[in-house]
This record gives C-alpha cells, sequence and structure tokens, in this order.
C-alpha cells in the first residue's frame, strides 16, 4: 500500500470521526447515543493503528501531525471525564469548604498562629509605647490612620458601594497572594501572614493609644470576624502548598502537590467567597453612625455565625 | 508513563510524549515562552478592553447613581474579578484556550493528556502571583525553562501544560499543480524518486508561494532544485531549474503524482490490516 492509496482508502474514516468527535466534544447534555459511542471507539483503535502505521512507514510529517492531533482530541474526549462545577457552588460553600478547612485543620491552626501571635503581639506592645509604630509604618500612614479614625462617621452621602467594591479587590488579591506564595516552601504565605499581622496590630495599638479607640473598635468590629478569619484560611492555603514540597511523604513532588493544590485551592476559594461577604459588611455596615454597644453586639453574633459555619458546616448524622 | 523513552526524548525537544493505552505514543507540541508571551499580551489587550467597554457602558446606565458610588463599586469588582478571573473563565468554559491562547494556536491541557476542568483552570490562573514574583514572571520564565513540558509554577500545580495546535496542513489539493507537465518518469537517473519526506518539504513551500516575496521563494527553492536538477541530467533541464525554480518543483511534484496514478493501476489492493499485529513505535529521535 502506497501513502496515496492508503489516504483514499482510510481519509472517509477520519473524516466520519472527526464529525463524532466535533459532536463528542461540543458542550451540552446528550452528545453521542450508544451506537455512536461503540462506532466511536472502533474507529479511535482504528486511527491509533494508522498513525503507528504512518509512522513506521515514514509517511510525511504533515499526515502524521494531523492524526496524532486527532488521537489527541480523541483520547481527551473517550477518557477525560469532564467534571461539571455547575450547580455545585452551593453544596460547596454550604459543605464542602467547611469539611475541607477542618480536614486541614493543623494547617488552620498554624496559619491562625503566624497571624494572631503577631497581631497581638504588637497591638500590646505599640499600646503602651505608641512610638515605636513608626518602626513598623511609615508615619504618613500612620498619619492617615490617625485622621481617618479622629473624624466622625459621615452622615448621609456616604460611598458604601465604592468602598465594599474597593475591599472586595484589595482583601481577595491579598489572600489570592498569600495562597499562591505558599508555592515557595511555604515561605511566602508566613511572610504575608506575619506582616499582615504585625501591621494591623500596630494600627490598632497605634489609634487606641492615640484616644480613638471606640471609633476604631466601632468600625473595624463587624467585619473582623468574616475578614481576619478568610485570610488566616487562605494562610492555611499556603501553608498546604509548601508543605506538600516539603514533606511530599510517599508521592513524589510533583504527584503532592497536584494533589494538594487541588485541596489548597478549595480553600482559597472558600476564604474568596468569606472575604466578598466581610467587603459588604465593612462597605455597607462597619461605617454606620451607629453606638459603639450594637454594633459589638453585631459583631459578636457575626463571630458565632462565622465559627459555627466553619466548625459545623457540612456536618451530616451520616457515619461514612 | 514510558519512562526510558522520556529520558531519550530530552534531547532538547519541543515535544513531549504520552503512551495511550491502544498503545501508540503521542507527541504533544509544547508552547514555548515567546508564543505565550504573544498570548498573554493579546489577552492583556483584550482584559482592557472588556474592563474599558464594560465601565464605558456601565457608567452610561448607572449615571443616575454616580453620587452613591455604586458605579465604582461595580468598577472595582469588575475589575477584580478579570485580574484573577479571565483565564479561568475563558479556560473553563473554551476547553483550555484563551482568545489569547485561540489567536495562536495554544491550548492547555492537563499532562496526562485530557482536557482541563474548572478547578484546573483555576489553579493555574490563581498561582500566577507566584509565577510573576518578583517581577514579570521571573519565576514562572525560570521554572518553566528548567521543565521539560515547559510548565510554569501555575502548571505544575494544576497538572496542565500549554501545547501548540497546528492547523492541519494535510488535506486539499495543492491548488495549480495540474497546470504543470510533469517530467516524464525516464527523466530522472536512474529511476531516482524524490523521498516522502523531499516531497513533503517541496509540497510546504509551494503552498506558502503567496506568502513569501517572489525573489525569497526563489532564493529557497534553488536549494531545492539544485540537487535535483543533477538527477534530471539526461533531461538537462537545468536551466528551468536556475531561472523558474518554483515551476520546476511543481513540475516533481507532478511527477510524483503521476507515478503514484500508475503504481496504483499495476497493484492490486493490498490484504487486509490485522488489528492485533501492530508495530511497536519508533523510537523518540526518528520523530519529526
Amino acid at each position: 500500500m502506497n501513502k496515496q492509496s492508503f489516504l483514499r482508502e482510510r481519509g472517509p474514516s477520519w473524516r466520519r470521526f472527526e464529525s463524532l468527535l466535533a459532536r463528542a466534544e461540543a458542550p451540552g447534555k446528550p452528545r453521542l447515543a450508544s451506537d455512536e459511542v461503540s462506532e466511536f471507539s472502533e474507529l479511535f483503535r482504528a486511527l491509533c493503528y494508522d498513525l503507528a502505521q504512518v509512522r513506521s512507514r515514514d509517511w510525511s510529517s504533515s499526515l502524521e501531525g494531523y492524526l496524532n492531533d486527532l488521537v489527541v482530541r480523541g483520547h481527551g474526549a473517550f477518557y477525560g471525564g469532564r467534571p461539571r462545577a455547575r450547580g455545585r457552588v452551593l453544596s460547596f460553600l454550604a459543605a464542602g469548604f467547611p469539611r475541607r478547612l477542618r480536614e486541614n485543620h493543623g494547617f488552620f491552626w498554624a496559619a491562625l498562629a503566624l497571624f494572631g501571635f503577631p497581631l497581638v503581639a504588637s497591638w500590646v506592645v505599640v499600646g503602651r509605647e505608641p512610638s515605636l509604630a513608626h518602626r513598623v509604618l511609615p508615619g504618613t500612614a500612620l498619619y492617615t490612620m490617625e485622621e481617618m479614625y479622629s473624624r466622625n462617621f459621615e452622615e448621609g452621602e456616604r460611598q458604601d458601594a465604592a468602598m465594599a467594591g474597593f475591599y472586595v479587590r484589595h482583601n481577595t488579591s491579598i489572600a489570592f497572594q498569600c495562597f499562591a506564595l505558599g508555592f515557595f516552601l511555604g515561605i511566602g504565605t508566613v511572610y504575608v501572614l506575619l506582616s499582615n499581622g504585625i501591621q494591623l496590630g500596630t494600627v490598632a495599638g497605634y489609634v487606641i493609644a492615640q484616644g480613638h479607640g471606640e471609633r476604631f473598635l466601632g468600625f473595624v468590629c463587624g467585619h473582623s470576624s468574616f475578614e481576619l478569619l478568610a485570610i488566616v484560611v487562605s494562610g492555611a492555603a499556603g501553608l498546604i502548598l509548601g508543605h506538600a514540597i516539603l514533606a511530599p511523604g510517599s508521592l513524589s513532588r510533583a504527584e503532592a502537590l497536584k494533589e494538594r493544590g487541588r485541596v489548597a485551592v478549595e480553600l482559597a476559594l472558600g476564604a474568596a467567597a468569606m472575604l466578598f461577604v466581610a467587603a459588604m459588611i465593612e462597605g455597607f455596615w462597619s461605617a454606620q453612625p451607629l453606638p459603639l454597644g450594637i454594633k459589638s453586639l453585631v459583631a459578636a453574633v457575626l463571630w458565632i455565625v462565622v465559627v459555627a459555619y466553619l466548625g459545623l458546616g457540612g456536618r451530616t448524622r451520616t457515619v461514612s | 508513563m514510558s519512562r526510558p523513552e522520556e529520558a531519550s526524548a530530552r534531547v532538547l525537544s519541543d515535544q513531549t510524549f504520552l503512551e495511550i493505552p491502544e498503545n501508540v505514543r503521542l507527541g504533544f507540541r509544547l508552547a514555548g515562552p515567546g508564543t505565550r508571551l504573544g498570548a498573554y499580551l493579546l489577552d492583556l489587550g483584550v482584559r482592557g478592553a472588556i474592563l474599558y467597554f464594560l465601565v464605558t457602558g456601565l457608567s452610561i446606565v448607572l449615571l443616575p447613581l454616580a453620587t452613591t458610588g455604586f458605579p465604582a463599586g461595580v468598577y472595582f469588582v469588575i475589575a477584580f474579578l478579570l485580574e484573577w478571573g479571565y483565564g479561568c473563565f475563558f479556560e473553563t468554559w473554551w476547553n483550555g484556550q484563551t482568545p489569547g491562547k485561540r489567536a495562536f494556536n495554544l491550548r492547555v491541557i492537563k499532562t496526562e493528556g485530557y482536557a482541563i476542568g474548572f478547578y484546573e483552570a483555576m489553579i493555574r490562573n490563581l498561582l500566577r502571583a507566584a509565577d510573576f514574583v518578583p517581577l514579570f514572571y521571573a519565576a514562572g520564565f525560570l521554572t518553566a525553562i528548567l521543565n521539560p513540558r515547559l510548565q510554569r509554577i501555575g502548571d505544575l500545580v494544576a497538572g496542565t501544560m500549554v501545547v501548540r495546535e497546528k492547523k492541519p496542513l494535510f488535506g486539499g489539493e495543492l491548488e495549480g499543480l495540474s497546470d504543470y507537465p510533469p517530467f516524464p518518469p525516464e527523466a530522472f537517473r536512474h529511476r531516482y524518486k524524490p523521498s516522502e519526506k523531499t516531497l513533503e518539504v517541496i509540497e510546504g513551500l509551494l503552498r506558502r508561494r503567496f506568502d513569501l516575496p517572489p525573489s525569497r521563494l526563489d532564493e529557497i527553492a534553488l536549494i531545492l532544485t539544485e540537487p535535483l536538477a543533477k538527477r534530471l541530467d539526461a533531461f538537462s533541464d537545468r536551466k528551468l531549474a536556475r531561472d523558474q525554480p518554483a515551476d520546476f518543483l511543481f513540475r516533481v511534484l507532478a511527477a510524483n503524482r503521476a507515478s503514484l496514478e500508475t503504481a496504483r493501476d499495476e497493484n492490486p489492493r493490498p490484504a487486509a490490516r490485522a488489528v492485533s499485529g501492530q508495530r511497536s513505535p519508533r523510537p523518540a529521535a526518528g520523530y519529526s
């Protein structure tokens, strides 16, 4: 058989395969009928044989490339199931995400320590000796902070929605970076957690020491629950990545990264959802001119909600 | 999968191989940093354009709410979604392609050769933050060039790779081939027959003849015609080879086509193929 007669003989079934393939690849539900599936399988095996034959006879690399690409697409359509994310968003947020977090609680506690300890420590230290704040943050930043919290919350025309949108973008970007930088053996994540903890603690200690405590706490307490815990969750996600490289266990590092990376990105997505809620609270609620008592009551309820969500969400009676 | 073969293929190749259950080895042409940069820049432009048009459109629709800060909030959310979600959205929806990748014929696939899903797209796009470190994708570039599959950090974690998809060259007759009289078979010395590879190079060149400036086409064609003309000594058509090398090449191709036609008429149909008697694939070095 020479190349020309080979093409003439086999060409029609390649084209038939292509048309089946196009339908198999198209998004949507009913893709191939059952008899078409068995025809697909048959054509696919014959196609693989054709490819091997073209290679062994060294007939034309463009023909080889064409067949190779067809087999690649056929392989993907035949073996690679396409998981559908649609309709799973709600169940992921309601159950999947808190479950994932509890499965990896060790990383959560580690991230909480890396973030919470410097936050509390710098808060206490700067609260006692406010001049130390200048070692952490530049004077202009401190001045802006002090300025911001020395004014009363504005009445009437505020830019609530603009602030909410800004927080969505700004905070979630930090959380995603915190997660992604975990690839560098976790060092990037540890750095983000430590530095954010120190800066937040410093600002809190400094602003309260300047006598603006009531307004400061009134502003931050509402969204603190969702925002702080989301940062910790994204930190946990980053630490999982770093851990996969440092201690891959019985897997190769590449395999461990792939397996743990899936878990980590789920946590990062959960953190993003939490930050969206936090941004809405921060934009629309935190700046409301209301007494501290009401605000701290709401804040307490929100803390209970978040902790209950992360701690109990997705628990079922069935023991599996 | 096939470790020893992979090792032998590591001679600076832009391909990666995968053995599938049907017992053939698939070759994937990897996308290099240059093409990927091009696709990235194009996507950056598309992203910017989407942001511009959405913001312009929305600011007209939301004009009555301008003082409330609502349009600004919407802008921030759109900008955020484009920054982090653009790649993920398109790669999930378009089976591993973004507009930039589509323009450059690139596609993201799993290293096992399958189509990617939502999570793979999400992981490889969120980890751009790690690839970007310290400046403009330096970490990603370094990781990619040190990796046999040219994976950046996001690809490593997602288990994906970016491959080039060639538009099939095969198929369709070369236009204008029948206008040229074939060299008679006896024109070639010792009944010399150009190899399939040579014929393919000729055909590839002639297919591109309108994309090349005429002088450049002749220049390249001359490289091919010179050795071929020597084989045509008996026919002594070196003048054509020198003055109109493209026409010369057309006639060589036409001669081959004609010889195939006669061969088909002489040979009976080959026996039916046996499915089990499959040849083992050739070693990687023989690939092109």
